[in-house]
């Protein structure tokens, strides 16, 4: 592959997407890790629709 | 809200210790699989944009530009299910006033933020080399900018200290506001004049073909993928932190109570 015109842009653009993705993943992943350390084992269910508010 | 950490929870062996569960991480492989196949599709493999009567300013079609449809589009594409999922959500919970709906709105609205941004500024970079310009007040762009700013109100407004009821309310109704936009930016293209192309892929309308509709493809499923994984761990991380938050309360009134010798 012979980078032409626009291949500059065109890795802004990917380097944009995969760092914002990157970033956001390592970032939900951490706090995930530190809420469950918060809650106790048993408590940590994810999905009961019926929890009132 | 941070706890102390003598308020940490007793951990059980079989307890997630995050997030993830097995589904996810099949999830986070597929994903990251497709991703790697994307790169080497998007920027390697697949062949830049010509133009059978080139013109002096791209010097014949978009060129490598044409290489950010692989990570733009997808975006673009797939932000709609967040955002009507946090509209679902939000008219579920004022409905059946279940944690359950809000907590997903909540979780949605942020992943489609995120998307919403990816789309705004691979737009950008795009505009650059194909319009001359990286931004243009044109019907498509300024309601999706529109729409960012409004679920990114959504998001500030659920972090405002109130009743959980109040505030789940508050961003039910602000939610519900804020999506009449996503029907106004996917047909933005066809209700007025705009700058920006009309939808590469319609039903019976594909305007690529080739390597670079497969790539294209690929970065569907890659963004699918990854919209699943990160729906589930932001839905799992929101229940959690709702958890983390109740357990801190019920243990300060515990502590108040008996600091003043308040039988329980």
């Amino acid at each position: 592959m012979i980078a032409g015109y626009g291949f500059g842009y065109a890795l802004a653009g990917w380097g944009i997407a995969g760092s914002a993705l990157t970033i956001y993943v390592t970032l939900l992943l951490q706090r995930g890790r530190r809420a469950s350390k918060r809650v106790p084992a048993g408590k940590r269910r994810w999905s009961d629709p019926d929890v009132p508010a | 809200m941070t706890a102390p950490a003598a308020t940490a929870a007793p951990t059980a062996p079989d307890a997630p210790a995050g997030t993830g569960s097995r589904v996810t991480r099949i999830l986070g492989v597929i994903s990251l699989v497709l991703f790697g196949a994307l790169v080497l599709y998007g920027l390697v493999l697949s062949p830049p944009e010509s133009d059978p009567t080139p013109n002096e300013a791209t010097n014949g079609g978009q060129g490598d530009a044409m290489r950010l449809i692989y990570v733009h589009v997808p975006a673009a594409s797939m932000m709609y299910i967040p955002f009507i999922l946090c509209f679902v959500g939000s008219l579920f919970w004022l409905f059946k006033k279940s944690v359950w709906w809000d907590t997903l709105a909540g979780a949605a609205a942020e992943i489609g933020v995120l998307l919403c941004g990816i789309v705004l500024a691979t737009g950008s970079v795009w505009g650059r080399p194909t319009w001359g310009t990286y931004w243009d007040w044109d019907p498509l762009l300024t309601s999706t900018a529109l729409l960012f700013l409004m679920f990114l109100g959504y998001l500030a407004i659920r972090r405002i200290p109130a009743e959980p009821e109040v505030r789940n309310r508050r961003a039910a109704l602000v939610a519900l506001a804020a999506s009449v936009n996503v029907p106004i930016v996917h047909f933005a293209v066809e209700w007025w004049r705009s700058l920006h192309q009309s939808a590469t892929i319609a039903t019976f309308d594909v305007k690529i073909d080739g390597l670079q509709l497969f790539t294209l493809m690929l970065g569907f499923a890659a963004y699918a993928t990854m919209l699943a994984w990160l729906l589930i761990h932001r839905f799992r991380l929101a229940w959690l932190e709702d958890r983390a938050e109740e357990e801190f309360l019920a243990m300060a009134i515990a502590e108040r109570r008996a600091e003043g010798g308040v039988a329980r």
